[in-house]
């Protein structure tokens, strides 16, 4: 299982003995080469906050577009998270996510429409969600795998139906756009720069908490139920109510990142909520990496993107993206996420390889 | 801390009233009753598709007795779930071991012991801060020597420590019964008198129900035995009865009059668990695969009408009976 | 009650198409465990493909031939490459042929464009005849589908039930590994069904181009509909996915026709009441 993969860390290589290998450089070779691998252990950190620290500056400063585009990437990470939450790590795989989004996102706007006020509409998006994820888990949970997907496909499906049928509340394929975002005291998001702020702060809660989460002993429970369900029981585990739990949790903040995402977009209509969407953030998990929590956030970020930037390029774009899921559950079933750490495990070990070469003296 | 309050004295740690079980057609276990003493050793024997995993199956809460019912010191149990029963005070390993793989020994023992502690819905806190948590679970990997292999993914684990493994998830719970199925099952000469150890050095109160094939491994741990065969109970006694009794001898060296199969049915074999014909009791036998490879499909492990109830999950409710203080 | 009638037998129509549809999806399930989400999208190729070759060559016959077979064949070759390739793990083969759907949509698209498109039965199928008993006009074409799909039901009934390779088949959703310890190729019983599977999509998707339409977005549809049979009747059984279709095509048209505002939704119900009472369905076992 660990074939290559391990260092194998903590075992001080024989000094006198192991050649270090084929296909290692020698000599001065060696040395340059350790060194730059063990440089680039310290450069991870930094290159991700560079990245970050861009990502930010667009955000805040950029024009409409550019930070539109990385609102959006916040918007569906929150959605992704979620996801992963509930797949990677319950095992429980939704292929009805978007549904959800939409749900947050039209509660807001319907209750507009009716004339709430802005902060009594975002409630009605919440509690639109919460109520649905409390109602719709009794059901899910009964199921596990396939089944499990094939039901939340179904429900996602119900919901676009909804959206699309029922015109008197939905206004069908128009959709509803949004007008009035809501404000508190100096703090109104119909300002951008404090709409931006604020989805940036949203984000940063919910994926702090998915974090704190996961790995809490709930998120240990869930990684045993999708692990060995039967197991779970049999220690003590109610595992129907963890499942179910999770799957609130998931449900909740999906809703959330579907308020959001009318904020952003100020406009909500049925194609938000059809399969291909739901489809499309099963694949920002999975490409990001499923059960890593953080992966999706790249992977929402990595789609986005495609969508977006992609698709004026390309217009078979939607190929790439299906070719790029099945590329990915081939050849790299832990998606982004996993690559990095493989990746970084490789470095390890060849490090520990080159500094096992007989007359190599550690240096600082 | 043991799960419950102490039983009465004089009560069977676990008792069995004509139980029995059919899977539409066959009958896997008929007419099975049993009385096991507190802090017995009892064994459970016989040859392959006697019903025995099926027995296991119906005591533990995997499988629901078609009629019949088990009792727990006392308190009858047949109609309570999996988990229930753990709570009372019932543990269980499992033929086909049924260990987290991809999980480290440490997160595997951690999973068990915060089973059957409130802890387990924790949402905010680390799990690795709970520093008494992590001791208990170093301190039983150290006990059965797995100390070394904390870090270790149970993947990574020879056969023989995951049978080990195996026991230790169930000893985490501090059960007052333990339901023992195979657990010397292709274990090497070696490997198996690990197991025999950590199987005698078992606390004394606790009541071991054991279901083996290996002659040896029985007597070093167990008194006293049941012989089963096609799903009914043959003789229950001593192991000195047993082993003089007429019927077993016939049952397993093929007398005159023996009914024995020429080729055993798929029954207690690795591939399958239940009868035949019918689906085996236990779902997704394979399931310890790969982290993408998706859990059993149905929630439930048989799901005839007793199972199908009313949804389980729902508000939380108060801690399960015989929780920890 | 004229209306009920002809609604009625719409219904059965609709269930007619869902049945071809969800039969092959879930016998590919039942032997092979494999949850082929692409299998929506093999029927609206089929249909588009049925479009192009009866627009090209103007016989019905020939447009539903050929999408049979190139559907077949494409179930074959995608059952030979990227099922093989993962080895049975189950999530991966449903997240593959996800992808799998994005890729033929949008081919579909390129190669056929975004408008949709109808398929028009020749001669006496196009018009309509009066019903005896109710002296109700139905339209001819759907008198024929769900003529065909009878057929195609009985015929796939008696290969199940009378045949030797049915058993095997039969044999295979209960227990794979003993079909093998038989001796039997089962590597060659699972391009069988996966073939057979993709074959019906395709036929079915000329079918449906019909009375239906070929659309974008109609594999979604059916998909939608094919996973609510297969939880109605469970997952891998065959006279499972009768029963959900008729109850599935039945409910979506009553539904359309007298509460169109939430018809779709109306799908739900009977789901989630299997869910409550039964969850391995109708005439689902408990798998393995």
């Amino acid at each position: 299982m660990t074939a290559g993969g391990q260092a194998p860390a903590g075992r001080a290589p024989a000094v006198e003995a192991q050649p270090a290998g084929p296909g290692l450089p020698a000599g001065r070779g060696a040395r340059l080469a350790l060194t730059a691998l063990r440089e680039s252990r310290r450069f991870g950190g930094p290159v991700a906050a560079v990245a970050v620290g861009i990502a930010l500056v667009l955000l805040l400063q950029g024009n409409g577009f550019t930070s539109t585009l990385i609102l959006d990437m916040l918007v569906y990470a929150i959605a992704a998270m979620s996801l992963d939450f509930l797949g990677g790590y319950a095992g429980l795989i939704s292929l009805g996510q978007a549904g959800f989004l939409g749900v947050g996102a039209y509660g807001v706007a319907i209750a507009e429409v009716h004339f709430f006020s802005p902060w009594a509409a975002v409630g009605v998006g919440l509690g639109a969600a919460l109520v649905l994820g409390l109602a719709l888990g009794i059901v899910a949970v009964r199921v596990r795998g396939v089944s499990f997907v094939i039901i939340t496909l179904a429900m996602g499906q119900v919901l676009w139906g909804l959206a699309f049928q029922w015109v008197g509340l939905s206004e069908g394929d128009n959709g509803i756009p949004l007008t009035i975002l809501p404000s508190i005291g100096p703090f109104d998001l119909n300002d951008p720069l404090t709409l931006r702020i604020t989805v940036l702060a949203v984000f940063a809660v919910v994926a702090l908490l998915l974090v704190t989460l996961v790995h809490s002993p709930f998120g240990l429970s869930l990684r045993g139920v999708r692990s060995n369900e039967t197991r779970m029981a049999a220690l003590g585990y109610r595992t129907g109510l963890h499942c179910y739990l999770a799957w609130v949790i998931a449900v909740f903040f999906t809703g959330v990142a579907g308020v959001l995402y009318i904020f952003v977009n100020q406009l909500i209509s049925p194609a938000t909520m059809a399969f291909s969407q739901d489809g499309l953030l099963v694949i920002m998990v999975v490409l990001g990496g499923l059960g890593s929590i953080w992966g999706p956030a790249l992977g929402a970020v990595v789609i986005v993107l495609f969508q977006q930037e992609l698709s004026i390029y390309l217009e078979r774009w939607q190929t790439v993206m299906g070719l790029t899921l099945i590329a990915v559950v081939l050849f790299s079933p832990g998606g982004l996420w996993g690559l990095v750490r493989a990746a970084g495990r490789r470095r390890d070990a060849l490090i520990t390889r080159l500094e096992a070469r007989p007359g190599k003296r550690d240096g600082p | 801390m043991t799960a419950g309050p102490s039983p009465p004295a004089g009560l069977p740690a676990l008792a069995a009233d004509h139980l029995c079980r059919r899977f539409r057609g066959v009958t896997a276990v008929a007419d099975v009753s049993l009385r096991v003493a507190a802090g017995a050793r009892f064994g459970i024997i016989g040859p392959n598709g006697a019903g025995k995993t099926t027995l296991f199956n119906l005591l533990s809460g995997e499988l629901r007795p078609t009629t019949g019912s088990v009792a727990l010191f006392g308190r009858d149990i047949t109609r309570l779930r999996t988990y229930r029963r753990a709570a009372l005070g019932l543990g269980r390993t499992f033929q086909i071991t049924r260990i987290f793989s991809d999980l480290t020994v440490l997160e595997n023992l951690t999973l068990a012991l915060h089973g059957l502690s409130p802890s387990k819905l924790s949402l905010l806190r680390p799990w690795r801060s709970y520093r008494a948590m992590t001791a208990e679970a170093t301190e039983l990997a150290a006990s059965f020597g797995l100390a070394q292999r904390l870090a270790a993914p149970a993947s990574d684990l020879s056969h023989g420590e995951v049978r080990e493994l195996e026991v230790l998830l169930a000893l985490a719970l501090k059960p007052r019964v333990l339901l023992l199925d195979e657990p010397a099952a292709g274990l090497s000469p070696a490997e198996r008198v690990d197991i025999q150890a950590l199987l005698t050095s078992l606390p004394a109160e606790l009541t071991l129900i054991m279901i083996e094939h290996d002659i040896d491994v029985l007597r070093g741990v167990v008194d006293s035995a049941a012989v089963l065969h096609l799903g009914s109970l043959v003789v229950q006694g001593t192991m000195r009865d047993i082993q003089n009794d007429e019927r077993v001898r016939e049952l397993y060296l093929g007398g005159a009059g023996s009914r024995a199969p020429a080729i055993p049915p798929p029954g207690d074999s690795p591939l399958d668990a239940g009868p035949p014909e019918a689906g085996p009791p236990e779902v997704g036998m394979a399931e310890a695969g790969p982290p993408e490879a998706s859990p059993p499909e149905v929630g439930t492990a048989d799901a005839g009408p007793p199972e199908a109830g009313p949804p389980e999950a729902g508000p939380p409710e108060a801690a399960p009976a015989g929780g920890k203080p | 009650m004229q209306q009920f009638i002809a609604q009625t037998l719409n219904g059965l129509t609709l269930a007619g198409i869902i049945f071809l549809v969800s039969s092959g999806f879930t016998l590919v399930f039942g032997v092979m465990r494999v949850t082929n989400l692409s299998h929506g999208a093999v029927y609206l190729l089929g249909g588009y493909i049925g479009y192009s070759v009866i627009t090209a060559t103007h016989n019905f016959l020939y447009g539903l031939a050929a999408a049979s077979l190139a559907m077949g064949l494409f179930g074959l070759l995608l059952e030979r490459t990227l099922i093989t390739w993962l080895k049975g793990n189950e999530m991966s083969e449903l997240l593959a042929t996800l992808g799998l759907i994005y890729v033929i949509d949008d081919i579909s698209l390129a190669i056929w464009g975004g408008s949709p498109l109808t398929i028009n039965l020749p001669g006496v199928l196009g018009g309509s005849s009066t019903l005896p008993i109710s002296g109700i006009i139905y339209p001819n074409d759907r008198i024929f589908i769900l003529a065909v799909s009878i057929v195609i039901a009985l015929g796939l009934y008696y290969l199940l039930r009378r045949t030797r390779i049915g058993a095997i088949i039969r044999a295979g959703v209960d227990d794979r590994e003993m079909v093998g310890a038989l001796g039997i190729n089962v590597r060659r019983v699972f391009s069988l069904v996966f073939t057979l599977g993709a074959l019906l999509a395709g036929f079915a998707g000329v079918l449906g181009g019909t009375v239906l339409g070929v659309y974008t977005g109609g594999d979604s549809d059916i998909l939608l509909f094919a996973l609510a049979v297969v939880i109605i009747g469970g997952l891998g059984s065959f006279e499972g996915a009768i029963v959900g279709s008729l109850i599935i095509g039945l409910i979506e048209t009553y539904g359309t026709a007298y509460f169109p505002a939430v018809a779709y939704s109306i799908l739900f119900i009977p789901v989630i009441v299997i869910l409550l009472v039964k969850p391995e369905g109708l005439l689902g076992k408990v798998n393995r």
